[in-house]
């Protein structure tokens, strides 16, 4: 029934990253694609969050942002920061939405907290990256 | 069922449970890694493919009359190769070079499951692709010394372990605990695949028994049985469907082999039914020491190789056979023979020498009480007077008298796989429906 195999496993392939492609595509405006995390040698954490004694978990915790606390959560698999959400948060939309938007995206690529702040949400940007650390102190092993 | 549906029916039923995992995974993310996107992705659709061939290794009954098991079977190798190389996919994306000691429990329980594919992948490769295995001496002897069927029943219960430990490896992912609509997606999928799987054991476990009533050799290579229900009524079929058989003798395994019925629901074999096998192989050769009385299960009925529009439509019959071929179609000039419908029907039946014909006593008396059944003999393995010498061709159909039959007439053949693919390419050539050609491919 099936004439060609191997172009068979190939059409099911080829349909199978179809439909990938168009459920990212359709979740794409709600979420945001990291292309990598910086590799562990290029990874340089100021003072102290050492990933290495972070059990695998999500966790979370809270910082004091610009009209009360922000909550994250924050996912570790392998000693490795695999996805930060900010699950709860009172900030002014507009000015804020960038530094919640941004500032989970680039913790999660440079799978550290140490990034720059957004410009004009210094406070958000500080109080998302402050929240995150305090989530991973606490899960420090 | 069209063809285009019989290829995609299980890629589709996969995509269905993979879709809608992936879109509730996605749901509850904000912010994902790339080479975690992909993981994820290939991970699910792996286990969404094998929960596909979880079901449809309980050969679900309603799909196997549209399609046909050998069609499914042949889907089944080719989904599981898929898997295989997801799996491969994932394993290399996730790849940290730990032992498996020092690995979190979510990748221990991933590798389980990894491990127990490869066992099911190696099996199937052995068990199914026979034909295959043919062709290399070493890998036959591999087959019959290390891979011994039983083995490679335990192996196939792997896939099932494999499913198991798949779901506790995405269960503990702490990430997705909080996602419910993921996790109930997910643990409804997977609890109707083991649900289904696992009705269908209980079904095979609570078979009633049959009894062998009788047994011998019609020639020296075959045997005919004949079983009787223990209690209770004979299963109805219909003329060339199959059977598994199962039997609970311990000179047998207790694997069930599929074979066609030889006889047919009629008013005097009413409560019997009959399989003409041949001896070519392990299980086949250990029929040998079967004796009467022992018990097994029937499994099935399977097939749909004389639907009853066939019957009802009452146009003429074609049916070739190469050798042992000849089972199914006994069933269907069984079943008109005692219809005494009149109808026209030529059977043609290419067998290799005369010592592997019988039942010609029987189709001399089908002829006699209809004048409108004829049967054409030919050898290709020996010239003897009075029988045609070559293949089952267009030559050899035209010659005995088919040239106008093409058009009017249903055909079902069955035989070996080479003479299989010539007679498709021939009732190609002529034109004749897809819709009337009706074919028993059991070389798989």
């Amino acid at each position: 029934m099936v004439k060609y195999k191997i172009r068979y496993i190939l059409k099911v392939f080829s349909a199978s990253i179809l439909l990938t492609s168009f459920i990212v595509l359709v979740f794409s405006p709600r979420i945001e694609v990291a292309l990598q995390s910086m590799p562990d040698e290029q990874r340089q954490s100021e003072e102290g969050i050492q990933l290495s004694e972070v059990a695998d978990g999500t966790y979370e915790a809270s910082a004091e942002g610009h009209n009360g606390p922000i909550t994250v959560s924050v996912q570790v698999v392998n000693h490795h920061i695999t996805a930060v959400r900010v699950v709860d948060h009172s900030e002014s939309e507009g000015i804020a939405d960038q530094a919640i938007d941004q500032i989970p995206i680039a913790i999660l690529s440079a799978d550290d907290t140490n990034i720059d702040a957004v410009s004009g949400a210094t406070v958000t940007s500080n109080a998302i990256k402050t929240a995150v650390e305090n989530a991973l102190y606490e899960a420090t092993e | 069922m069209s063809n285009k549906m019989k290829e995609w029916l299980f890629p589709l039923m996969s995509f269905v449970i993979f879709g809608t995992l992936f879109a509730a995974l996605l749901a509850g993310y904000q912010t994902i890694l790339l080479k975690t996107l992909i993981s994820y992705a290939v991970g699910l659709l792996a286990y969404a493919l094998m929960l596909t061939v979880l079901f449809l290794s309980s050969r679900p009954r309603w799909i196997e009359q549209k399609m046909g098991l050998p069609n499914m079977y042949e889907i089944h190798g080719y989904l599981t190769i898929i898997v295989m190389i997801l799996i491969a996919i994932h394993v290399a994306l996730q790849w940290t070079g730990q032992w498996f000691s020092r690995m979190s429990v979510i990748s221990q329980t991933g590798y389980i499951a990894v491990v127990c594919m490869v066992l099911v992948f190696i099996s199937g490769f052995f068990s199914l692709s026979s034909l295959f295995i043919a062709r290399f001496p070493s890998l036959l002897r591999l087959k019959e010394h290390v891979f011994n069927r039983e083995l490679m029943l335990w192996m196939q219960r792997g896939s099932l372990i494999a499913i198991v430990a798949v779901y506790v490896h995405i269960v503990l992912i702490p990430y997705l605990q909080s996602n419910l609509l993921f996790i109930g997606l997910l643990t409804f999928y997977t609890l109707v695949a083991i649900g289904y799987y696992a009705r269908w054991k209980w079904q095979l476990a609570h078979l009633p028994d049959y009894q062998l009533v009788s047994k011998h050799r019609p020639t020296s290579e075959t045997w005919r049985l004949t079983f009787r229900p223990k209690t209770g009524g004979l299963l109805s079929y219909r003329p060339g469907y199959y059977f598994f058989i199962r039997f609970k003798t311990d000179t047998m395994t207790r694997e069930a082999h599929p074979f066609s019925v030889s006889s047919a629901i009629t008013y005097q074999n009413s409560d019997e039914v009959e399989f003409i096998i041949k001896e070519v192989g392990d299980w086949t050769g250990d029929l040998a020491e079967v004796t009467l009385g022992s018990l097994a299960t029937l499994e099935g009925p399977y097939g749909n190789f004389y639907p009853s529009q066939v019957e009802k439509i009452n146009h003429p019959l074609v049916l070739i056979a190469g050798g042992i071929g000849i089972t199914p179609l006994l069933s269907i000039l069984r079943f008109e023979h005692n219809r005494q419908t009149g109808r026209k029907i030529d059977l043609i039946w290419g067998v290799n020498r005369l010592d592997d014909l019988f039942a010609i006593d029987e189709f001399n008396q089908m002829r006699a009480s209809n004048p409108n059944f004829r049967y054409h003999i030919i050898l290709s393995g020996e010239k003897v007077d009075g029988y045609a010498h070559g293949f089952v061709d267009e030559t050899y159909l035209n010659k005995i008298g088919l040239s106008d039959s093409w058009q009017q007439s249903s055909f079902h053949v069955c035989g070996p796989a080479p003479m299989l693919t010539a007679m498709k390419n021939l009732l190609a050539n002529k034109d004749v429906p897809s819709e009337v050609i009706y074919i028993d491919d059991f070389s798989f």
